[in-house]
């Protein structure tokens, strides 16, 4: 039971962490090469924290809270570049996180914290919170791609320059777009370190900003759905296949090469096109 | 009064090179403006300025007596003025109708945090469905803009322009792509809408079109100001014919 | 003299920089696509070179195996992972790309082990003094290749046809391939030459620190793409240029930067900085 429990945590803490990407890139079209370290900025706030006396769920808040107002300023990146070169930067804001953090002794260092107090709502009670973010989350998706907001991410990731023809603010959408994607972010990353209750620079590194990526771009660039199944099932294959676990980056690397080359949409593309062709 | 629209010295270099040099030009309030010239005269380029994507290095722009010049792109739309481009950019992940949805929606979408909030589109539905059949374009309206002919996207394109609801909508060749019968038919709707009180700003290639429609019109040559004035007076001017002439001769080369 | 220590580290840093990322930077100025499995090949070229070498006690005829070989790959790569996806939006082949590099890279986890290889007699390490300044051949080779095979690859580009087709394509396909310049050969051999640069970049890291591991293409893998940004992308002088002040600024860097930042980020807090004052790279093309 204690093992189905942890691996219903991790899946609820990926389905977080997948959707907040897919606000950014999916939504909104901002490519984020570096979504792992607003994470970070959730995990450790939190975890520095609760290690320093304070009760869990304020601690949480203001790991998202700081996650967002990093990701508001990240953001203003993608007013002046784009594509290609918000990639680039947006890693390298991913980079200079870990950089930063592994040589500040305040901050754990390379080392990283250790000994993060439990949240104390008991194994089960930690699931229903992990679970319930996570829906929470996956309502608010749902209600946004509903919304004219969702509306208007939409047209600014297909043309930012006639969506201002449009009449259009979209330096604010973007910035919106940011600043709630990294929130929830640090939400995930938050929750990341008070499961594991250890955190150091390399678990909020490149290879994580890639599986997380991975998880919106395999299930389907903008699709809700496709990125919660991606995200889920990524997340704990690793788990379930013990065999998995020693290759679990060859696997990460190989699927998203094949969706890219043979579905740039995703699951969500395969899946709509079965769908169309089985009602005709 | 001061005219709708006030273009002083509106001038653009590209690299040293003129596009557009020191344009000067009023519109008033329920005209219908032709922009005329041939190829390269710095026809869109003019229009580009007055909407914002490029701004002008001189002058100053004025919109019902307020400066506009120094005013973003979708600052610019939103005081008034929307455009319809010669080369499309319809939204390609979405059909033809929620294309115009979105345009319609102007109003929803200026303060962006609130437009979470916002979810009925009905109104806008049928907004959109009503200029979509007023163009003769509503067969297409549940079809992505990949699979349309240019004509239906020239059409969409004005669509979306028109249903931003502007004092002044500038629409930069609507009709070519168009055979004789559409354009004509579009430059019907075109003068119709005129009537009902919308200012116009046309750019045209089709002079036949444009003599039937504008009430009054602006040659552009080598980003200057040739002629302006009535139509007929205009073209009764030497240099117009010259101008046209000129390009004649130098297409059959 | 540790003035004139780190300045040397630096350039030699700088050149293994400038050559994996000339390579790139010719990818991108021809297809528009951060091929950032680029550094996948250059630990290939690794590789080949360790063990070549070891096999035939030949280290010219290591590097010789690795560029033919690694170049081939290269254009393996570009048939079967980016024609294809070459008119998709640019996110596909960047993401495409990186995952064929951590494959890549647990593939060479897999077949040679997680610890790497090393020489079994390191090649190249005699002292060696030119104008007072004390190197390894191993050293000056690495410092003159990445020189000599940009100059090559500038001459190439200026007084040959194939290098004037190559031009021509960079600056406009269409009206290249109207006066008869053939696109795709262009494509394979753009990526044989920039694939070869990256194989020779590995063999001189091989030498230089004897040893080759699977992750020897990570830090480059994204450094690489700073890189070719600061240069402009596209432009091989200034990647080189880029790459060699880098390499510099580290080297000091890793002294009097080290309390606050990690030798490997350095770069980062340029490409941010320069990207956000001038958004198209500090030398522009053309």
């Amino acid at each position: 039971m204690a093992y189905e429990i942890s691996l219903l945590i991790v899946m609820g803490i990926s389905i977080t962490a997948g959707l907040s990407l897919n606000l950014i890139t999916g939504f909104c079209g901002q490519i984020s090469l570096g979504h792992a370290a607003f994470m970070g900025i959730g995990a450790y706030t939190s975890a520095l924290m609760t290690k320093n006396g304070f009760p869990f769920f304020p601690s949480l808040a203001a790991g998202m809270l700081l996650a967002g107002i990093a990701g508001f300023f990240v953001g203003l990146s993608s007013l002046r570049v784009r594509h290609d070169f918000l990639a680039i930067t947006t890693m390298g804001v991913g980079f200079l996180f870990i950089g930063l953090v592994r040589q500040q002794d305040a901050l754990g260092g390379e080392m990283g914290i250790s000994g993060i107090p439990d949240p104390g709502l008991g194994k089960i009670g930690f699931l229903l919170l992990v679970l319930g973010c996570a829906a929470l989350v996956i309502l608010f998706c749902q209600f946004m791609k509903r919304s004219w907001l969702g509306f208007s991410f939409d047209v600014v990731a297909d043309d930012e320059d006639t969506a201002l023809l449009m009449g259009l603010n979209v330096t604010q959408f973007k910035l919106i777009a940011f600043a709630i994607g990294t929130c929830l972010a640090g939400l995930a990353g938050g929750l990341y370190a008070h499961n594991v209750r250890f955190i150091d620079p390399e678990s909020f590194g490149f290879i994580e900003s890639i599986t997380v990526l991975s998880m919106v771009v395999i299930g389907g660039i903008g699709s809700v759905w496709g990125v919660v199944i991606a995200s889920a099932v990524l997340s704990v294959l690793p788990l379930w296949f013990q065999f998995i676990e020693d290759y679990k980056l060859l696997v990460y690397g190989l699927l998203l090469f094949s969706v890219m080359r043979f579905s740039p949409g995703g699951l969500s593309a395969i899946f709509s096109k079965i769908f169309t062709r089985s009602l005709k | 009064m001061s005219p709708l629209l006030f273009v002083d010295s509106a001038t653009i270099k590209f690299g040293g090179l003129s596009a557009i040099q020191d344009i000067t030009f009023h519109l008033d309030s329920k005209e219908l403006l032709g922009v005329i010239g041939p190829n390269g005269a710095g026809k869109t380029t003019l229009m580009r300025t007055i909407t914002g994507i490029y701004q002008s290095q001189k002058g100053s722009i004025e919109l019902e007596g307020i400066q506009i010049s120094n005013l973003p792109i979708h600052k610019r739309v939103k005081s008034g003025l929307s455009m319809s481009q010669q080369l499309v950019r319809p939204f390609k992940s979405m059909n033809f109708l929620d294309n115009v949805i979105f345009a319609a929606g102007h109003r929803k979408t200026q303060k962006p945090l609130k437009t979470i909030f916002l979810k009925s589109r009905i109104e806008e539905k049928q907004k959109a469905m009503n200029l979509l059949e007023q163009l003769g374009i509503s067969d297409m309206a549940l079809e992505k803009p990949e699979k349309a002919p240019l004509g239906y996207l020239k059409r969409l394109e004005l669509a979306r322009a028109m249903a931003l609801e502007p004092k002044i909508l500038i629409l930069d060749e609507p009709l070519a792509g168009l055979n004789q019968g559409e354009a004509e038919k579009l430059a019907d709707t075109l003068k119709t809408l005129n009537k009902q009180g919308q200012t116009m700003i046309l750019i045209e290639h089709n002079l036949r079109e444009v003599m039937r429609i504008c009430s009054r019109l602006i040659v552009l040559n080598n980003g200057k100001i040739l002629a302006e004035g009535e139509p007929n007076s205009v073209f009764k001017q030497t240099r117009v014919q010259e101008a046209y002439l000129g390009e004649k001769i130098n297409a059959g080369t | 003299m540790l003035f004139l220590d780190l300045l040397i580290q630096g350039l030699l840093q700088g050149s293994i920089y400038g050559l994996i990322a000339v390579g790139l930077t010719l990818v991108y100025g021809l297809l528009r696509i951060l091929h950032v499995a680029h550094a996948g090949l250059f630990t290939l070229g690794g590789y080949i070179c360790v063990i070549v070498t070891n096999q035939t006690s030949s280290f010219l005829l290591a590097v010789l195996t690795s560029m033919i070989l690694v170049g081939l790959a290269g254009m393996i790569i570009y048939r079967i992972c980016y024609q294809p996806i070459l008119d998709q939006p640019p996110f596909v082949p960047l993401i495409a790309s990186i995952g064929l590099f951590i494959a890549m890279e647990e593939l060479f986890r897999i077949f040679f082990g997680a610890y790497g290889l090393s020489f079994t007699e390191l090649p190249l390490q005699e002292p060696l003094a030119l104008m007072q300044i004390n190197l390894k051949q191993a050293e000056w080779i690495t410092i003159a290749s990445s020189v000599g095979f940009v100059a090559m690859l500038a001459f190439l580009a200026n007084r040959t046809k194939l290098g004037l087709a190559w031009k021509a394509t960079v600056t406009d396909p269409e009206i290249a391939s109207s006066f008869g310049v053939n696109i795709i050969q262009v494509r394979y051999l753009n990526f044989f030459i920039g694939s070869s640069l990256a194989a020779v970049s590995g063999c001189m890291m091989a030498v230089l620190n004897n040893l080759v591991e699977p992750t020897m293409g990570s830090v480059p893998s994204y450094k690489m793409l700073a890189i070719i940004v600061l240069g402009g992308l596209g432009n091989v002088r200034g990647t080189l240029i880029a790459a060699v002040l880098l390499g510099i600024i580290e080297s000091y860097g890793t002294i009097y930067l080290d309390d606050l930042l990690d030798r490997d980020s350095i770069a980062f807090v340029f490409l941010i900085i320069a990207l956000m004052i001038r958004p198209q790279g500090l030398f522009q093309r053309h």
